[in-house]
């Protein structure tokens, strides 16, 4: 399809895109390489080798428990990711149900749904995680299901907006004059036309649940010891800022660039999208 | 002539008012009447055109009779079955017998769907059939629009807008309905472009049977493509006749007007003064009288205060006016 | 005496992303005073990108060559300072959307007198009642109290007339109106048309009128330019085009459109074909692959304007052939 190839080389040639794209391949490369591979156990502590300086056999030194820096901070890649995929999945399909169901049935239920959404908008997002978790009790599955909660309302917003405007457009009118009904609209005509909106926001969201988690993780809540997270590496840092800042700072490093990195991909995928919907008149 | 053909569409009193959103906490939300009390009867074989300027109704009227508004009042029979009394399962069934024509040949098609699959949704929305004989359905009528199989697996954004309007025109015949409601199915096409479809339209008319109710603000396209002509005002039909009665002998006032204003494409500098002044009024109270009587050149005062009913002054030839 | 406005083989070249297309063939035409020009022809053969290139207002991508002297002075090589100057002031133009062309968020009255305020330095008192007069002039009704009306409280005919006002305000010498009245109803198209004549009469101005309907043009304007891939294929006085269509293309054109009163009494003639893409214009003439009369020359060299009477002239190579009676 003549704009599908289009896309792709304008997509080459846009700075953000190319620029977050190698940062997000990037995260999810070392991710799944150290599913496999990584120079020690993230766990392995050993008393001898504490607190050592980057030097050949740890590139990036060890924590007050001998840990290896640079395994801690892959492995937790991983935590970051499964985090950040699975809460934004459930926000969105959730979330994106919803607001198709908003968009197409209107009144009462368009009501309700929206204003359940306000209503979860009112709390400051991670606020509202800690609030979940503090319910539910913290762990790495009770912040995903934390985080997703609160992407669940981002979605329905945002669907119910683009689908809203999907339903005034005439092929719509058409399959409705053919005897479609609402379902068989939302899913065949609303849903295709809404998707590249929906995944410029999945990335945008990724990096806010990789953000989250990592919040929920330096409190405490998300990931528990001994699983490697990033947000309590930095936890962990505070008691030797004054013996080896940099036990903080390659964690923020390691969430600095992943969220930077997928707030370009979202940033490009949206500059490209959008002439792109223009052209397909 | 022949014996009476069969009635496809009989609309009977239809109103339709749109509420607008309240503008104040104090006063009642106003009104817009889009339909005030119009009949018509449309026969199989005798296609039907609608003409009309802004504000005079015939869009709604077109949503209305597709079944996809409902009216505030009156009725709607396709082929004797009155569309907004039936139950969903039916209505669908019944809409294998009527289908539409958009204005927009480039919002009319959804851009991420093929060809193929746009021109078979009438089909698909009815019943479940074989992979084959739909696949000889699609191209059947995209060979009787002029395109051919292989547009089958393209998508809309690779065809121009007549050839677009050609998939849209495909799509409201696959169903082989008795009549197909097109709204102003040229109007965005260039002059070439729409002699092409105007002329495909004949064809399908001459070769298909398909009966139209053609909405179009060009007179001279209707002159065309149709039988009979009703022209609307405000809501209401004030003339309606055989095409080549009205367009040669009108008689009410603002068909008259209507016709005078058309430019026609011989070179005179001679200055028409337009016999019209002013712009239709609001359409958010409705009219005591006639609703055309304060741009009347002939109104009188009987015309303000007395509502003129529509009647037959000749065979098949009814206006609404006093004076006619 | 120089003309009031000399367009010289003009040509507008358009980047696209097949590489530089010609959206203007080298367009020649002069008017004076008083003179009323249509120039016809369907959406791509370059009628808007004629007059955006007078103005100066053609798109980024795109660049003018030839000249386009008002007065002597030529407009194409002016910066934008100078042009700016004689935009709305010297040379107006009025376009097809009224609602779009007009700002949704200020008073029709400010934006009526903006021109005047920007090239006569006119008070704001001063200009708020020449508005005054300019809306009585085009005919909106209880002017003194519309002044304060935003576009959307007015009917399109009504925002068109705002515009023509607006377009009106410093005088210009030129009015370009380009599709005027395409998006309006008929009988509201009647008075819209009607008042730019007697406007341009009443004011000694000279009219560019920019159209796709024949009927509109033949009715309107003294002489006319049908152009088709961005040239001009035929040109000449209202009476006599109108009379005897020498060009295949304009006899396809006119043989396109129904005539109300025919009913379906003669099938409409079409041109086989589409427009072909301004960024891949064969060689030689445009029309050739859609002409009933193409010769072995025609996909060769571009026809040369040829006189066929002292106030009509075609660019074609089989003139030779009787033109169509237009009946």
């Amino acid at each position: 399809m003549s704009a599908a190839n289009g896309f792709w080389s304008r997509a080459r040639r846009h700075r953000s895109f190319v620029a977050g794209g190698a940062l997000t391949s990037l995260l999810i490369a070392t991710a799944l390489l150290s599913l496999i591979w990584t120079p020690y156990g993230p766990t392995k502590m050993s008393l001898r080798y504490r607190l050592k300086l980057p030097s050949p056999e740890h590139w990036l030194g060890t924590d007050q428990y001998g840990r290896d820096i640079l395994s801690i901070i892959m492995a937790g890649a991983q935590n970051s990711i499964s985090v950040g995929v699975v809460s934004v999945s459930i926000g969105l399909v959730i979330g994106v149900g919803m607001g198709l169901l908003a968009a197409a049935r209107r009144g009462w239920i368009e009501e309700v749904t929206m204003r359940a959404s306000d209503f979860a908008f009112a709390f400051p997002a991670i606020l509202l995680a800690i609030m979940l978790v503090a319910a539910i009790g913290p762990g790495s599955v009770n912040a995903i299901i934390a985080i997703g909660v609160f992407n669940i309302p981002i979605f329905a917003r945002l669907t119910r907006g683009a689908a809203a405007a999907v339903w005034t457009r005439e092929f719509v009118l058409a399959a409705r004059a053919a005897g479609k009904g609402l379902t068989r609209i939302s899913v065949e005509h609303v849903l295709p036309n809404i998707t590249a909106v929906i995944v410029v926001q999945g990335t945008v969201q990724f990096a806010i649940a990789i953000l989250a988690e990592a919040a929920l993780s330096y409190l405490g809540l998300g990931a528990q010891p001994p699983a490697p997270s990033w947000g309590r590496m930095l936890s962990e840092a505070q008691t030797m800022i004054y013996i080896n800042p940099m036990l903080a700072v390659y964690p923020g490093i390691a969430i600095a660039i992943s969220v930077l990195g997928l707030n370009l991909l979202g940033d490009g995928l949206r500059d490209l999208i959008d002439p792109r919907l223009a052209r397909q008149r | 002539m022949n014996a009476p053909s069969e009635t496809v569409v009989a609309a009977e009193a239809l109103h339709k008012r749109y509420v607008l959103p309240r503008e104040s906490l104090f006063q009642p939300p106003a009104e817009v009447f889009a339909l005030n009390g119009v009949d018509l009867e449309i026969r199989r074989g005798r296609s039907f055109g609608v003409v009309g300027e802004s504000g005079c109704g015939k869009s709604t009227l077109a949503r209305v009779i597709m079944g996809l508004e409902r009216p505030s009042s009156g009725s709607v029979r396709i082929l004797g079955q009155s569309v907004y009394d039936l139950g969903a399962e039916d209505l669908r069934g019944l809409r294998r017998h009527f289908q539409m024509v958009f204005q927009d040949p480039y919002g009319s098609l959804d851009p991420r769907h093929k060809v193929g699959r746009i021109v078979a949704e009438p089909l698909d929305a009815l019943e479940k059939i074989e992979p084959d004989v739909r696949r000889d359905r699609i191209v059947g009528a995209l060979e009787s629009v002029g395109l051919k199989a292989g547009d089958t697996d393209k998508y809309p954004h690779e065809f121009s807008g007549g050839q677009r309007q050609r998939i849209a025109i495909a799509r409201a015949l696959i169903t082989r309905p008795a009549i197909i409601i097109a709204d102003e199915p040229v109007s965005a096409l260039d002059v070439s472009v729409q002699a092409q479809v105007l002329n495909l339209l004949q064809d399908l008319q001459a070769e298909l049977g398909v009966t139209y109710m053609l909405i179009s603000h060009d007179l001279a396209v209707v002159d065309y493509v149709c039988d009979d002509v009703a022209v609307m005002y405000l809501g209401q039909i004030v003339e309606q006749a055989p095409v080549s009665q009205v367009f040669s002998t009108p008689r009410h006032p603002y068909t008259k007007a209507l016709l005078a204003a058309v430019p026609r494409p011989v070179a005179s500098r001679r200055r028409r003064r337009s016999q019209l002044q002013g712009g239709v009024i609001s359409q958010m109270a409705l009219a005591v009288g006639c609703p055309f009587a304060d741009r009347c050149p002939e109104a009188q005062p009987r015309c303000q205060s007395e509502s003129p009913a529509l009647r037959s002054i000749a065979e098949n030839h009814r206006v609404s006016c006093h004076f006619a | 005496m120089t003309a009031l406005l000399a367009v010289d083989n003009l040509e507008v070249a358009l980047d696209t992303a097949h590489g530089p297309a010609r959206a203007v063939r080298g367009v020649s035409f002069s008017l004076e005073r008083g003179d009323t020009l249509g120039i016809v022809g369907e959406s791509g053969c370059g009628k808007s990108m004629t007059a955006l290139a007078i103005m100066g207002l053609l798109p980024e991508a795109a660049r003018a060559r030839g000249t386009v002297s008002l007065e002597g002075r030529d407009l194409v090589t002016l910066d934008e300072d100078a042009l700016c100057g004689i935009r709305g002031n010297r040379i107006a133009m009025i376009f097809q959307e009224p609602m779009t062309s007009l700002n949704p968020v200020h008073p029709i009255g400010r934006q009526i007198a903006e021109p005047m305020r920007l090239h006569r330095g006119m008070s704001r008192a001063a200009a708020l009642a020449e508005t005054v007069r300019l809306l009585d002039r085009v005919g909106l009704p209880n002017p003194e109290s519309r002044v304060g009306n935003y576009p959307h409280q007015l009917s399109g005919g009504q925002r068109q007339r705002v515009m023509i006002a607006m377009a009106l305000s410093c005088t210009p010498d030129i009015l370009i109106a380009d599709e005027p009245t395409t998006a309006l109803d008929v009988t509201i198209q009647e008075q819209i048309l009607d008042l730019i004549h007697d406007l341009v009469d009443e004011l000694g101005m000279a009219l560019i009128l920019i159209s796709h309907d024949l009927g509109v043009i033949a009715q309107t304007v003294d002489r006319l330019l049908v152009m088709y891939g961005g040239a001009i294929i035929e040109q000449g006085s209202t009476q006599a085009v109108f009379d005897r269509l020498a060009h295949p293309y304009s006899q396809g054109l006119f043989a396109a459109v129904p005539k109300l009163g025919q009913g379906a009494t003669r099938r409409l003639a079409t041109i086989p074909g589409t427009v072909p893409d301004v960024s891949q214009m064969p060689p030689g003439c445009a029309f050739a692959e859609r002409c009933p009369r193409v010769l072995g020359i025609c996909r060769e060299k571009m026809p040369e304007m040829t006189v066929l009477r002292p106030d009509h002239a075609a660019a074609c190579f089989a003139l030779g052939q009787t033109g169509a009676d237009r009946r």
